[in-house]
């Protein structure tokens, strides 16, 4: 297939759409990831899904502490208010 | 009385000396829910709340209530955070070789191209509805708590407090190469991680 083999392989694409995360790619790379797209379902996907995690990732330090584990032992507590008291 | 001068346009702070216990009363949980996110070892958020509230009763005069009191101690955990991410990429190489040896090699066939039955599935519920679930953030603190430290670190800064790569770099004492070999890797396992623990165990359909 002419698509297939003129465009990078699904390895590096993996790594290229992780890269354009954080920092931006060429023109080239970008077209080359754009046609890979038009040939294969799983990296787009693949490229969907990172796009789907880095989202919820931002919104973790809200919902998922809040939803999961959430505070202090009473231990830690009274440990943090005895460190903290004026030495005098 | 010598007032300090303070800008009148602003609201009078409304409690001006150190209460430590207050503090820790009002603000202790989200301050340690803030470091557990980024360190994720319980000893190590504890400590850095602590070193926190001690900087906030030896500066608490100089705030004057500009802020709200929870982002002026939120700011300064931050700062401490930092603080013990550079010491980590003094003290440790950032590499974890376990973690890396393992590209996940049998997704992808000889020619690099991926296995179909092998590859990403087809995630349901979608995006919106799966975040709506309690299952699907513990799955992922779950998938976090997974990655090795040192990534994990990486990985954190990058997404959860969307530092830039050139920053992460210098805080850390890595290169640009390598700290994208990390978030790829990162990225990757957490990506499986999800797919594996809530997608498909949901009995979401596989294409």
């Amino acid at each position: 297939m002419f698509i297939a083999t003129h465009t990078p392989k699904c390895h590096d694409i993996t790594r290229l759409i992780s890269r354009s995360m954080d920092s931006p790619l060429p023109l080239r790379t970008r077209l080359a990831l754009r046609i890979h797209y038009l040939i294969c379902v799983w990296c787009e996907r693949y490229r969907d899904q990172l796009i789907l995690l880095r989202r919820a990732l931002k919104a973790v330090p809200e919902e998922g502490a809040q939803k999961t584990r959430g505070a202090m032992s009473p231990d830690a507590r009274t440990r943090l208010k005895i460190a903290l008291q004026p030495k005098s | 009385m010598n007032q300090p001068e303070i800008e009148t346009s602003a609201p009078p702070p409304t409690r001006s000396h150190a209460d430590p216990d207050r503090w820790v009363d009002e603000h202790g949980d989200c301050l340690f829910r803030f470091a557990l996110t980024r360190v994720r070892k319980e000893e190590v958020a504890e400590d850095l709340v602590q070193e926190t509230l001690l900087v906030a009763v030896r500066t608490h005069e100089k705030f004057g209530g500009r802020s709200s009191e929870r982002s002026w101690l939120v700011g300064i955990l931050k700062n401490k955070v930092c603080d013990y991410f550079r010491k980590l990429g003094r003290e440790t190489n950032f590499t974890d070789l376990e973690f890396f040896s393992d590209e996940h090699s049998d997704k992808f066939d000889g020619e690099n191209y991926w296995i179909h039955e092998r590859g990403p599935s087809d995630w349901k519920p979608e995006g919106e509805d799966a975040m709506k679930r309690a299952e699907f953030w513990q799955t992922i603190q779950g998938c976090l708590a997974k990655l090795p430290d040192r990534v994990a670190t990486v990985f954190t800064m990058r997404e959860i407090d969307d530092v830039p790569s050139r920053e992460i770099c210098a805080t850390l004492n890595i290169t640009e190469a390598n700290l994208w070999v990390m978030l790829h890797r990162a990225r990757m396992a957490l990506r499986q991680c999800l797919e594996v623990n809530f997608f498909d165990g949901q009995g979401g359909a596989r294409l």
